[in-house]
């Protein structure tokens, strides 16, 4: 029979090889909560044991038992107790007595090594361990589970009848203390069953081991009082032999012995641990492992005895540097655990929020009075490092060159318990403004920065390779959302990306721009692109790493001395090629200048920042597209961001479809209020006895004989836009009212020509009054439920009656069913007007087409209630 | 009350009509059979062609019931 416990994690494998013909496999090979032990013994019988710590049950031969931690579930001389938990062994027994289980004990009897039988039972403690510390928890036994004590450390037996092997406890008590390093220690309990007594073999093979140190380990043994054997005395039950071989050359057997030991342990009531060849108490043997150590350790344990061994391995991971091994398992694990104390890093950090970055030059401010020589590695893995290390880079800090001449060596990722954060090795170096490189000796996140400043936010992302440094990912957050990623170079180019930038909401009155020298990636659009002077042509040249301030427009100063002139344009669109960086941070401006900043176009990855304009600009729907380039139409960069989110909307909810005309009157000058969005020149607006425009409010009107007239007449079929969707019995009127002053009892702010079509929203009598291509005048309550400003529209998709729908105020619109029958198309479209009756009020927006659903008055309504929120039409 | 430029039909078919491309002149009729427009247009430069014109007719102030009352 053979065990092979390929490793100490909760993911282990135990192999239990060939014995009489039969085979058992205790395999955990898919989760780790799940063990499982088949046994194929030469009676037929198949025993099934899983084990699931997470509900401490375990599954023998579908029977479940509920076990409590720690347990053992001996196999060993001829059968498995059902009882309860002994407060001195801490052991739990399960009876299987009800399964048919009677030939198992002898089965699963060790046997000595002989030709004619089957394999010597062969424990290898090997570091190749399917090693993830992300699945395990945090308890000391966990931690001991994943260590990988003893690389090299086997154990063979080599007499006696049978014996149990299992994980001993590792609970700490005070006969504990003299471990100083318990989490580096393994505990294996054996157990000695049948008549002759156990003897184990186990050996060190330092060629197994890790190459490098420091590295020592100790073999300790305490007297277990195991109840399986039912005695009372256990005294001077267990014999161990060591032997230490130091330096063994090749071919050479045991010639330098260091260290023999015998010792029979006498019975502690209180479990001291009993150091099995040193007289001497913690004395151990401290090498530094390598390929020409050997160790030998021969127990002997009388049958009815158990003994826990203590494999103690010390200094492995405490504070070592991240070092490549040489051993590809190992680096495996290493990775594996520097992995996860950089999650924890991210996701502790992440947590933590304690404000804002208000000055972008705090941060340089307090870096160039910190002074940092060294930052020594965490002085053991139990205590909290001497200094945790944020870093702030504009580019791959490893290898930089630092002001007084040291460089960067290294960055690692460890854990102090609070504030697992990057580590550098900078060898010597004071840091200086540029090089961005802030170090404190507790958690930045509470750190205040000059100015009274304090980090926000400072956030690992991406994978984390500790064999490829450059792979590390920064994610620095130093305002209300934005993320910037640094990506450090794994081929010597530096690949800045904008992480949510183009998720986010626009930028807000006091976010900053960042400018390096980061040589750039043409990989993606998204991530950053060159800064290029308003030709396009040019790359600025900005010989160095700065923070960008954005100022006052046109006024803008880099740190470094450069300016950005007024007519220089940041072109976010364009793939980046040897040259500067832009990205977007949410620095506060120190100024309070604001800097607005595109809205909803990240998705295209079209940013272009103006610096004429001190703002973002973006790429534009097809629609905002076509409109802004219709004759004569002028908006500014942010008007066409607000005229983009309207088409947007309009063109998403099926409404712009349906439109043959569409005037936003509260346009950014009076000409522009004149045009017919859907592009028909001849139906834009013409003024009629001087209605008063007012700039991103709309055309007022007198109520005497101002009008606009739409210059279209549905009736006319010899118009070049033909047929039209403003139908007899489809159709849709529909006006965005900002102003409304009645002055007589109908208030006609809408009309078609002689009859048929019009919008009252109220007259004197609060009244309102409408049409739809019908020839009667239908009233009713105004003011019902709000108010008459915003939408209003009449439509139909009937010929027997028309909808009158009013937003209410409060973004609902309202929709009033009116029983009438259409008699006709109007012949002309006027605002401010109908037939003989005029209004008095400003109009903001018209459109008219085919019948709109609910739904789609719903979205125009709060379309156009956005809109001239923005524009500041309505407040 | 709506202070307004008064005139004749023969002085209304001389205004009325593009001061500009896409503004224009369109008097009402009064129900004396006189026809009138808002004096504000004589100072919109939209109408800056007909000012000269305007600003030799009388000006008076006019209300709604001086207008034909509103079609149905």
């Amino acid at each position: 029979m053979e065990l092979a416990n390929n490793g100490l994690s909760l993911v282990r494998e135990y192999k239990i090889g060939r014995y009489r013909g039969g085979r058992a496999d205790f395999d955990a090979r898919d989760e780790e909560v799940t063990r499982r032990l088949e046994a194929a013994v030469d009676v037929e019988q198949v025993f099934t044991f899983q084990y699931d710590p997470e509900t401490s049950q375990v599954m023998i031969n579908d029977r479940l038992f509920k076990l409590q931690w720690p347990f053992a579930l001996y196999w060993g001389n001829g059968f498995i107790l059902n009882e309860e938990p002994s407060p001195t062994s801490r052991v739990l027994t399960v009876d299987v007595a009800g399964v048919t289980w009677t030939a198992l004990p002898q089965e699963f009897r060790f046997e000595a090594e002989e030709d004619d039988r089957p394999p010597a039972p062969n424990l290898i403690i090997d570091p190749g361990f399917d090693f993830d510390p992300e699945k395990g928890g945090g308890s000391d036994y966990a931690l001991v589970d994943r260590m990988p004590i003893l690389p090299g450390l086997s154990c063979r037996q080599t007499g006696g009848a049978s014996a149990t092997l299992r994980r001993a406890s590792n609970s700490v008590d005070a006969s504990e203390a003299q471990f100083d390093g318990l989490r580096h220690s393994l505990l294996l309990t054996i157990s000695a069953a049948g008549t002759d007594w156990l003897e184990l073999d186990f050996e060190f093979d330092g060629a197994q081991s890790v190459s490098q140190g420091p590295f020592s380990f100790a073999l300790w043994a305490a007297n277990e009082s195991g109840p399986a054997v039912g005695e009372a005395n256990h005294a001077d039950g267990i014999a161990a032999r060591l032997t230490w071989v130091h330096n063994l050359g090749a071919g050479a057997d045991d010639d330098q012995e260091k260290a023999v030991g015998y010792a029979r342990i006498p019975r502690f009531n209180d479990r001291l641990w009993y150091p099995i060849v040193v007289p001497q108490a913690n004395e151990t043997f401290d090498n530094v492992i390598g390929p020409e150590n050997y160790g030998a350790l021969r127990l002997g344990i009388e049958p009815g005895r158990a003994c826990t061994l203590r494999f103690r391995g010390a200094d492995f991971y405490q504070g070592a540097a991240p070092r490549r091994m040489p051993r590809p398992d190992l680096v495996e694990v290493e990775r594996r655990v520097k992995r996860f104390y950089y999650r924890r890093a991210q996701e502790q950090l992440s947590s933590a929020v304690t404000g804002n970055v208000t000055n972008p030059l705090a941060i340089a401010h307090a870096i160039s009075a910190t002074q940092v020589d060294w930052i020594e590695p965490l002085p053991a893995m139990a205590g909290k490092p001497e200094f945790t290390a944020v870093g702030v880079f504009a580019g791959n800090p490893l290898g930089t060159t630092l002001a007084h001449g040291g460089t960067i060596e290294q960055m690692v990722v460890t854990d102090d318990n609070n504030s697992a954060l990057l580590r550098m090795r900078m060898g010597g170096a004071t840091l200086s403004v540029g090089e961005a490189v802030a170090v404190f000796s507790t958690s930045p996140l509470s750190q205040g920065f000059a100015g009274d400043d304090s980090l926000y936010r400072f956030e690992l992302a991406g994978a984390f390779d500790i064999e490829d440094e450059g792979d590390i990912e920064l994610s620095l957050d130093l305002g209300t959302g934005t993320t910037n990623v640094l990506s450090p170079p794994t081929d010597g180019v530096l690949k800045p990306s904008y992480g949510q930038d183009f998720d986010r909401p626009p930028l807000s009155a006091g976010d900053s721009i960042f400018i390096s020298d980061m040589t750039l990636s043409d990989e993606s659009e998204a991530e950053l692109v060159k800064i290029t002077e308003s030709s396009g042509e040019e790359t600025l040249g900005l010989g160095s790493d700065y923070t960008v301030d954005i100022g006052p427009p046109a006024s803008v100063t880099l740190l470094g001395g450069d300016t950005i002139g007024a007519d220089d344009t940041f072109d976010l669109r364009k793939p980046g090629k040897l040259g500067q960086a832009v990205y977007l941070a949410e620095q506060r401006l120190t100024s309070g200048q604001s800097l607005t900043a595109a809205s909803t176009k990240q998705s295209s990855g079209a940013w272009v920042f103006d610096a004429r304009q001190n703002r973002f600009q973006t790429q534009f729907s097809s629609e905002t597209a076509t409109v802004t380039a219709l004759s004569g139409f002028v908006a500014s960069p942010r008007r066409k961001e607000a005229i983009d989110e309207l088409l947007v909307e309009l063109v998403a909810a099926g409404v712009w479809a349906k439109l043959d005309v569409a005037y936003d009157l509260a346009a950014e000058d009076a000409a522009t209020g004149l045009i017919n969005w859907k592009g028909s020149a001849s139906k834009n607006l013409t003024t009629v006895n001087g209605p008063t425009f007012t700039a991103n409010l709309g055309y007022s009107f007198n109520g005497t004989d101002q009008y606009l007239d739409a210059n279209f007449d549905p009736t006319d079929n010899t118009d070049p836009d033909w047929p039209f969707q403003y139908l007899q019995d489809d159709a849709e009127a529909s006006i965005f009212v900002v102003v409304d002053t009645p002055d007589a009892s109908t208030n006609w702010l809408l009309g078609g020509g002689t009859n048929t079509l019009g919008i009252s929203p109220r007259g004197t009598t609060d009244l309102r009054t409408t049409r739809c291509n019908d020839n009667v005048n239908q009233q009713g309550t105004a003011l019902m439920p709000g108010s008459t400003l915003g939408f209003v529209s009449v439509g139909r998709s009937v010929g027997t009656d028309y909808t009158y729908a009013v937003e209410n105020g409060i973004g609902v619109v309202c929709e009033y069913p009116i029983s009438q029958a259409s008699t006709g198309l109007p012949n002309a479209i006027n605002i401010g007007r109908r037939g003989t009756g005029y209004g008095t009020g400003t109009v903001a927006w018209m459109m008219l087409g085919a019948h709109l659903t609910s739904l789609q008055r719903q979205r125009a309504a709060r379309a156009l209630t956005r809109y001239y929120k923005k524009i500041g039409a309505i407040a | 009350m709506t202070l307004c430029v008064i005139m004749t039909e023969a002085e209304k078919d001389q205004v009325q009509g593009l001061s500009a491309p896409s503004h224009r002149l369109e008097p009402r009729l009064l129900l004396d059979g006189t026809f009138a427009v808002n004096i504000g247009v004589c100072s919109d430069p939209h109408h800056a062609s007909k000012h000269g014109f305007l600003r030799t007719l009388p000006v008076r102030g006019v209300t709604s019931d001086d207008f034909p009352p509103e079609e149905e």
